[in-house]
């Protein structure tokens, strides 16, 4: 993960370049619906799903170093308030929407106090084990609608849930901004690159990591809402899927970690390939994915940026990178 | 006497248990890997002794030596072919390089072998000792003895042959070992291959107490990880009691509390371990509070 | 008489049997350099862990600026205005120089809120520190006396009233030392009152108004410099005892000599 902080500080300067690159991605984004493909439409809604869940698990794996692997259990948590907030009692889906934030923030301060202790594998494998758990949780309540899942209420056009993952993919990059560039962030940074100094430096820890794992359940909890409302039917094993688990975590790899647009980047790559990947080899997908995971992490552990050599893209970084952890 | 058969399951379970988490803390243990494809490992030698059996009509547990001999090659080569580049990485890489290998072996096994559950049976799997109104199936008898056979013997291999003494020295002093002109990368193959072949053996006995289908592997990958943050890392006899006391806890929770929950109970307890345990209860190992 | 700042009373730690620090009493007071010295393993570092909130005491008190601060986590002792140096360095690898020592600036006892007053601060510490034209280098590029320079950066920029400092001349070179004594009385002349734990002896007894020796956890020798360096049972502890008796003999033919 070295560079990464020196890649933030470029990201975070806002370039005129950089200005007009977003703007323009920005404006053919918002015009999309106006071909009135659906197709696209679907599949851009999608990677503007794991967007959201990429800068979510950016907050707390790339910013404050923890590799947090059970941000479903957000996505779940989220995906369920709005459905029984709106089934069973029959909120419309904007209060339902708020559930879906609240809750997993709440459920992730709470747990984060007992399992932010731990680090490394321990706490990769707690938060996997946590998603688990609770999607078999669910699964088994029949309140949840157990195993058959729920049937929400039919949504507005896709046209309206476009416009709303859009408009959370830019709250959430707008969040990791803000975030990269506070007296917050620098307390994430100090922690992830050295809890210890941090916490004699005077920063109280405990606090800002926990605020930290708050922060992205409640982005990944929002995905999971709108992901509800607009599929308008969940269920445990879709919701608690251990793959989207890993998609997010392998997105913000790829696009790089603890950067500004990174994740987006990331989630576009990716998304983008599984789509194509899905529909051109269905039975092949999971296999060909799997291998691209592989891959990534072999040949640019440090994602994109990390294939860039001295401003300058570099084919020689793949091989470079190949031998960096060798034994 | 209802309460004493539930024992009796809880430590027949257990035994296969302990042979799944023995492989994992191996790894863990020597080369500090999670390797989040283990249970997919496990998965295969499952298969393998299914069709053993279903093809050539091999006995499930005549299968076994051949399933684990199937299974070392298949992690030596994962090792030395992909593992070791990046056995050094931090820990997000290797994680995430096994959950694409996961991935890859659970996608595959769905192709070739459908998502159809599979189990099987022999003649004489249901006969049984009692023992007052107590039932223990022979089969699930002679599985417990054999994992802790197998058990015994990874135990025998790390404490009294030069290649386990070699395995052992470079998870204790990796530099010491490479001084003193040890392979690393040709031990950590062997570590990861035995890591596999218990995994295969593991799996062989699984799917004689209990039906399989492609996608059991994370399911058993956490639970080897919660048996090895139970009984202790990198210790034989640690996966022994960690895996006995899951098993108690996975047949009791799904007799009084109800079958689905097991798994939810099974991962909630190892999360609540890890936490109270990092907080220094039994030593403060799991939390490097302080590194000095 | 100064104020005290600091004050340590009955301090004991022990691992297991071990007693790494063994009823440890001392006072700093306002403005003064206090050096810390003892044999390796003497328990410096634990007595300093102690007093940061770093490790807990079994046993014993510890006060600051009037408070108990006894058990305390360690941001909050950082935030109070005590503030630590590691011996093994830890530098933000992944962050510039200029940044390492802002995250002083905003979360020590200055407390500053808005990233900009942090910034103005780290500039003007890594001016006294002489690491002003690295500030926008990686923390991962320095060298090591740049990393020690560093490390006292980001505990200066926390604006802290005592400042302990764990060997952070260990591993220089003489020229290297030399600037580091001169930094540190600097940073004694702008009001700050500093613990030096060090093995140079020679910074010690340039900087020191006053030394405490530490040795198998417990205080052996306290008082000036010149003093404790000629005290027997400090030169016992660092040389051993055969030294020791043949350094006593010395003494002693000279006065009866003279």
């Amino acid at each position: 993960m070295a560079g990464m902080v020196d890649r933030l500080r470029s990201s975070g300067k806002l370039g005129i370049a950089r200005i007009v690159l977003v703007s323009v991605a920005l404006v053919s984004l918002l015009l999309v619906p106006l071909s009135g493909n659906d197709y696209w439409l679907r599949i851009l809604t999608f990677i503007f799903m794991f967007a959201i869940m990429a800068e979510g698990w950016n907050v707390i794996g790339g910013l404050t170093g923890y590799t947090a692997f059970g941000q479903v259990a957000w996505f779940g948590m989220g995906a369920y308030s709005v459905a029984i907030g709106m089934t069973k009692w029959k909120l419309s889906f904007w209060p339902s929407l708020g559930l879906a934030c609240l809750v997993p923030t709440v459920a992730a301060a709470i747990i984060g106090l007992g399992i932010l202790r731990l680090r490394g594998h321990y706490f990769a494998i707690s938060t996997l084990a946590l998603g688990i758990a609770m999607g078999e949780l669910i699964k088994n309540l029949d309140y949840f609608g157990g195993a058959s899942g729920l049937s929400l209420p039919i949504g507005p056009s896709f046209t309206y849930f476009y416009y709303l993952m859009l408009a959370g993919m830019i709250l959430s990059v707008l969040a990791v901004w803000a975030i990269s560039r506070s007296r917050f962030g620098y307390a994430l940074y100090a922690i992830r690159e050295n809890e210890t100094a941090a916490s004699t430096l005077g920063i109280n820890t405990t606090y800002y990591k926990t605020t930290a794992y708050a922060i992205s359940a409640l982005l990944t909890g929002l995905a999971g809402g709108i992901y509800a409302y607009w599929t308008s039917f969940i269920d445990a094993p879709t919701v608690f899927s251990i793959v989207f688990n890993v998609d997010m975590v392998v997105m913000v790899v790829l696009g790089g970690a603890g950067t500004i647009f990174g994740p987006v980047i990331g989630a576009f790559i990716l998304e983008g390939l599984n789509e194509v990947l899905g529909s051109t080899f269905l039975e092949l997908h999971a296999i060909i994915f799997g291998a691209v995971i592989v891959l990534i992490v072999l040949f640019m552990p440090e994602g994109l940026s990390g294939l860039v050599s001295q401003g300058r893209f570099s084919v020689r970084k793949f091989v470079s990178n190949l031998k960096t952890y060798k034994v | 006497m209802v309460f004493g058969q539930q024992i009796i399951n809880g430590l027949l379970l257990g035994g296969v248990l302990t042979l799944v988490a023995l492989g994992f803390s191996l790894v863990w243990g020597i080369m500090n890997i999670i390797n989040l494809a283990h249970g997919s490992f496990v998965m295969l030698g499952a298969y393998m002794t299914f069709w053993m059996f279903n093809l050539f009509g091999i006995d499930p547990f005549l299968s076994i030596p051949i399933s684990m001999a199937i299974l070392f090659v298949i992690g030596y080569g994962l090792q030395i072919g992909l593992i070791n580049w990046v056995v050094r990485a931090p820990v997000l890489i290797t994680l995430l390089l096994t959950f694409g290998l996961d991935l890859v072996i659970i996608s595959i096994s769905l192709l070739l072998w459908s998502a159809n559950t599979r189990s099987v049976n022999p003649s004489y799997f249901g006969k049984s000792i009692g023992i007052g109104s107590m039932v223990i199936p022979y089969v699930q008898l002679a599985v417990l003895v054999l994992a802790l056979i197998i058990t015994a013997l990874l135990a025998l291999l790390l404490s009294r042959t030069r290649t386990g003494q070699s395995i052992r020295a470079v998870g204790y002093d990796y530099t010491g070992a490479k001084v003193i002109g040890i392979s690393i990368a040709r031990t950590y193959a062997l570590t990861f291959g035995i890591g596999a072949a218990l995994a295969g053996a593991a799996g062989a006995l699984l799917v004689i107490i209990r039906p399989v289908t492609p996608s059991i592997g994370p399911e058993y990958t956490v639970l080897a990880f919660a048996v090895c943050v139970l009984g202790g890392l990198g210790n034989v006899s640690g996966a022994l009691v960690g895996g006995l006391i899951f098993g108690m806890v996975e047949v009791f929770v799904s007799a009084y509390i109800g079958a689905g929950y097991s798994e939810a109970f099974v991962f909630a307890l190892l999360i609540v371990v890890l936490v109270i345990r990092s907080q220094g209860i039994l030593g403060r190992e799991y939390s490097s509070g302080v590194e000095e | 008489m100064k104020d005290v700042v600091l004050r340590a009373e009955n301090l004991k730690k022990t691992f297991g049997a071990l007693a790494a620090t063994n009823d440890v009493s001392f006072e700093l007071r306002e403005g003064e350099i206090l050096g810390l010295i003892g044999p390796t393993g003497a328990g410096k570092t634990t007595l300093v862990n102690l007093l940061t909130g770093v490790d807990k005491p079994s046993e014993g008190r510890v006060e600051f600026g009037g408070k108990d601060i006894t058990g305390w986590a360690p941001h909050r002792v950082g935030s109070t205005g005590l503030s630590r140096t590691f011996q093994v360095v830890k530098p933000f690898l992944h962050m510039s120089v200029q940044e390492n020592v802002t995250v002083g600036a905003l979360f020590g006892q200055g407390q500053r809120k808005s990233m900009n007053t942090a910034r103005e601060r780290a500039d003007e510490v890594l001016e006294l520190v002489e690491l002003a034209p690295k500030a926008d280098a990686p923390a991962a590029s320095l060298t090591l006396q740049d990393r020690k320079r560093l490390e006292l950066a980001k505990a200066l920029a926390a604006d802290p009233t005592a400042l302990l400092l764990d060997e952070v001349m260990a591993g220089l070179h003489a020229t290297e030392i030399e600037n580091a004594i001169s930094l540190v009385r600097r940073i004694g002349e702008g009001g700050v009152s500093v613990v030096v734990i060090e093995h140079v002896m020679k910074a010690i007894m340039q900087l020191c108004d006053r030394i405490i020796v530490l040795d198998q956890g417990a205080i052996i020798a306290e008082g000036e410099p010149e003093q404790v360096v000629r005290d027997p049972a400090v030169i016992r502890a660092y040389l051993g005892e055969r030294w020791a008796e043949r350094m006593e003999q010395d003494g002693e033919e000279n006065r009866s000599e003279a």
